[in-house]
């Protein structure tokens, strides 16, 4: 099984060398999609042994995630995992992410923080994003146990089936909405996320969690 | 002497706008059918104050208003769209670009 690994970065010239080293001890096809940064980050992912494509300017995740996966497939994976660049995620979860895949059980394969743990993170943003995630599931039908988490894995079937088109956070929703409506089998398994001062001040602000799902439904309608 | 500023910047907008007809043809339309509203009330003011009656809003200011809140929501949701397939091209370009310029590997190990 080919197994191919998108890692979307935005201005992660600090995080990528630690997360890019870390990766490729267990993985041999990583693809770095550096979405118009401003700083080094596309030297940073050149030094190592990955493919690099860049975003002329600054897009967005969803938008940096739909290049990665239309290369990966280009490639023939027959497996895509998307990953964090940014060091919230550990190499050695994908691997209980693509097992149900590889088995040929499920066709899509979401981490949950919630299933799993998550270190270190602030007790407002985990209840808002369960709020968030609660209120998500219950609208649209979906069942998940974490909706924000950025470490999926995705049979060759499943990536050929998605096309995000919101290029900003709002496509974490979106992933798993064309998941659902594709009607593709999907589980979300356990994984660990690591908070860290970098992780919080890069990531997503709080204040964006709901703005993230109304800006989902007014890009839906 | 307001009236003649108020016409001046209606003329000139209107102007503007049928210098874009080629363009945007609806957009054109719409700025010279609302530019030839505003000079007409300019000229007419109890003319909008005979419309806020005939349609029960009360005052010609209001019915103003009105028109032009709605108007502004329109032209605002022209934007949006306008701007959202504006999105659409540059992702799709820049999509397309990243691909084609992709930078492999001097060697890659497949699992």
């Amino acid at each position: 099984m080919r197994v191919w690994i998108v890692i979307p970065a935005y201005n992660e010239a600090r995080q990528l060398a630690e997360t890019l080293r870390g990766l490729l001890t267990h993985y041999a096809n990583v693809i770095v999609v550096d979405d118009g940064s401003a700083d080094e980050t596309l030297a940073v992912a050149q030094s190592f042994p990955v493919h690099c494509l860049r975003h002329a300017c600054n897009l967005g995740q969803g938008a940096a995630l739909q290049t990665g996966i239309a290369y990966a497939l280009r490639q023939k994976a027959d497996i895509v995992v998307t990953f964090d660049a940014d060091g919230q995620h550990r190499p050695d979860d994908i691997a209980r992410l693509i097992q149900p895949i590889v088995s040929g059980e499920y066709d899509a394969a979401f981490g949950s923080r919630f299933l799993g743990s998550a270190e270190g993170i602030p007790a407002l943003r985990q209840w808002v994003v369960r709020l968030s995630t609660g209120l998500f599931c219950l609208l649209h039908g979906v069942r998940i146990s974490d909706a924000n988490c950025g470490l999926r894995a995705f049979s060759r079937h499943a990536a050929q089936q998605l096309n995000i088109h919101m290029n900003r956070m709002a496509h974490t929703l979106e992933i798993i909405q064309q998941v659902h409506d594709a009607k593709l089998r999907y589980t979300d398994l356990p994984v660990t996320i690591r908070y860290t001062d970098y992780s919080l001040r890069k990531g997503q602000k709080l204040r964006h969690a709901f703005g993230l799902y109304m800006g989902y439904l007014l890009r839906r309608l | 002497m307001i009236r003649f500023i108020l016409i001046t910047i209606f003329g000139c907008i209107m102007l503007y706008a049928l210098t874009q007809r080629r363009r945007d043809a609806w957009f054109s339309l719409g700025v010279l059918a609302l530019g030839t509203v505003g000079i007409l009330l300019t000229l007419h003011p109890e003319w909008a104050t005979a419309m806020a009656n005939w349609v029960g809003v009360g005052r010609g200011t209001d019915f103003v208003l009105y028109g032009w809140i709605m108007g502004t929501c329109i032209y605002a949701l022209h934007l949006h769209s306008a701007h959202r397939r504006l999105e659409a091209q540059i992702t799709a370009l820049t999509r397309r670009l990243a691909l084609d310029e992709a930078e492999e590997p001097m060697r890659v190990e497949k699992d």
